[in-house]
């Protein structure tokens, strides 16, 4: 009955559970979903996290190259990130031309440089002759909504995990010698983590929307925090607060964001020193 | 500033083809038998978007498989067919392969040759005349991969998919692959390190389906006589018939917990 009822006006459906402050899945308007963390599982990649919130499924692998460094910053790396939805969590992908996986990665990469997390001239090796190139592979296996979050946390827990080799070079021959007993950790600055709420009808803002919400939903909210309060992005698209439900907006983001974040610390340093035993 | 860190430079090197300490880090692999199996792990409804869909781990490998549809016909849409259509699409993600430099290791992996491989070896055992006028998806996703077993793994997690997605088919496929020596003793489920350590000739894959018994597909790599191939074929049925019941014993448990669940 409660199936028919929302395949028919799913609206109404959703009002009288709002109504009540409460969501058809049980959680309350401002709970985030179950965030389970896996760092450092694949062996092929210099770094890895698998991220899952709630059935929302994300793999993010690094891949470390050398190169030569960028012409007009000699002493800089590089970072690229790419985001990719894969046809199993969707289907056939040859027939589909879907702009989503695109516009994540925008976003991702607005996120990333913004918060000034990484330090390019931290990749640099060598003026003008060597660099390192991280390959960020965000890959999105199973979408049930909130894929940003994940996509965000998985990226930032595998450059956490991720660890370089020494590398120098020959001054004679000019090729790069590289020594892989000793790697050490990326220096990350700072750990952004954003959060993402949806509006319904600009009476609720509902944290952590899964699929059928984001598709019902009015228009959503991203926040994008930093360790000491900052704020590296932010969106609000379609139907709008107003200011003072987006002050209040700001402070939820920043409650769940310092959780999240203390989350993710664990996880990563649990797996740090699972691997020096 | 954005612009800056979406450029991808021209021509990038793993760092592993200058390592000076790589020769040290070979990781001893436990000595198995000639008929034994690497470990088979699988997990069904792994991907909730999907109809149905399957994790497994086996060997380097670790694939994610989903099944969607029966769908409308993507390709002839205004055609009829009275048989439904099996289509696949396989991706591997790209940190997936390994970077560690093997003789015979290959660095690209045609992902659609794969793909027909797979259709061609589960068509026979797919009811399609069940599906008429609709296509059925099958999408994969390489998480980790050794680029050995790779057709055998894909297989295996496909029909594991359509039986999660309740797909009727009539029997499940199963793939296996041995390596034959020269002395012609035959070795199943080949490692890489198994394959450079010893007298290799050749190596054969071979896709069977136990309840029919039929073989929907045999592919063979290397120099091999008559004698060495049929000894090969003999033994990867029996393989074939002992993953078998390995499997039907796993989905019995698996479907036996879901009905304690409920």
């Amino acid at each position: 009955m409660a199936e028919n009822f929302l395949s028919c006006q799913p609206d109404e459906y959703y009002q009288r559970f709002l109504d009540h402050e409460i969501r058809p899945d049980g959680r309350k308007l401002n709970e985030y979903r179950y965030l389970n963390i896996g760092i450092g599982s694949i062996s092929t990649a210099d770094g890895s996290a698998v991220l899952k919130i709630g059935k929302t499924t994300v793999i993010c692998g690094v891949r470390a190259q050398l190169t030569n460094p960028p012409i007009l910053k000699p002493n800089h790396g590089y970072l690229v990130i790419n985001v990719d939805i894969p046809g199993i969590s969707k289907g056939l992908t040859k027939y589909t031309n879907d702009d989503e996986a695109y516009t994540i990665s925008q976003i991702i990469q607005e996120m990333v440089s913004n918060s000034k997390m990484l330090d390019l001239k931290s990749l640099g090796i060598e003026h003008k002759k060597l660099s390192w190139v991280l390959f960020c592979d965000i890959i999105i296996c199973n979408n049930d909504g909130n894929a940003l979050d994940a996509c965000l946390l998985a990226l930032v827990g595998a450059l956490k995990n991720t660890r370089l080799p020494h590398v120098t070079v020959d001054e004679d021959e000019d090729i790069p010698i590289v020594n892989s007993v000793t790697k050490h950790e990326l220096v990350l600055r700072e750990i952004p983590v954003c959060v993402t709420a949806a509006m319904f009808r600009e009476n609720y803002v509902i944290i952590d929307p899964n699929t059928e919400e984001e598709k019902l939903s009015s228009g959503s909210i991203i926040v994008c925090s930093l360790e000491k309060g900052g704020i590296s992005y932010m969106s609000s698209v379609g139907a709008g607060l107003e200011g003072e439900r987006k002050v209040e907006m700001f402070e939820r983001a920043k409650f769940h964001s310092e959780r999240i974040r203390k989350e993710l610390v664990t996880a990563c340093e649990e797996q740090a020193q699972s691997m020096e035993y | 500033m954005h612009t800056f860190y979406t450029t991808i430079p021209e021509q990038t090197h793993s760092w592993r083809t200058f390592d000076t300490n790589s020769a040290s880090k070979n990781v001893s692999t436990p000595v198995r038998g000639d008929n034994d199996f690497r470990p088979v792990f699988f997990q069904l409804s792994a991907v909730s978007n999907a109809r149905g869909s399957s994790y497994l781990e086996w060997g380097g490998n670790k694939i994610l498989c989903s099944v969607f549809g029966p769908r409308e016909n993507t390709l002839r849409r205004d055609e009829f067919s009275i048989k439904g259509r099996l289509v696949c699409e396989v991706s591997i993600c790209p940190f997936s392969i390994p970077h560690t430099p093997n003789a015979r290791q290959q660095s690209y992996i045609d992902t659609d040759r794969l793909s027909a491989l797979l259709v061609s070896s589960l068509e026979s055992s797919v009811c399609i005349d069940k599906y008429p006028k609709s296509q059925i998806e099958i999408c994969l996703l390489f998480i980790e991969t050794d680029t050995l077993s790779m057709s055998t793994a894909a297989v295996l997690s496909a029909s594991l998919a359509l039986i999660d997605a309740r797909i009727e088919v009539w029997d499940i496929t199963i793939a296996c692959s041995c390596m034959i020596r020269s002395e012609n003793s035959v070795k199943m489920d080949p490692s890489w390190s198994e394959i450079t350590d010893s007298e290799y000739v050749g190596l054969l894959t071979l896709f069977y389906q136990p309840s029919l018994n039929v073989v929907s597909g045999v592919e063979c790599e290397g120099e091999l006589t008559n004698l060495q191939l049929v000894k090969g074929m003999d033994s990867c049925i029996e393989g074939c018939l002992q993953l078998k019941k390995y499997i039907e014993g796993k989905l019995k448990e698996n479907i036996l917990k879901s009905r304690a669940e409920k």
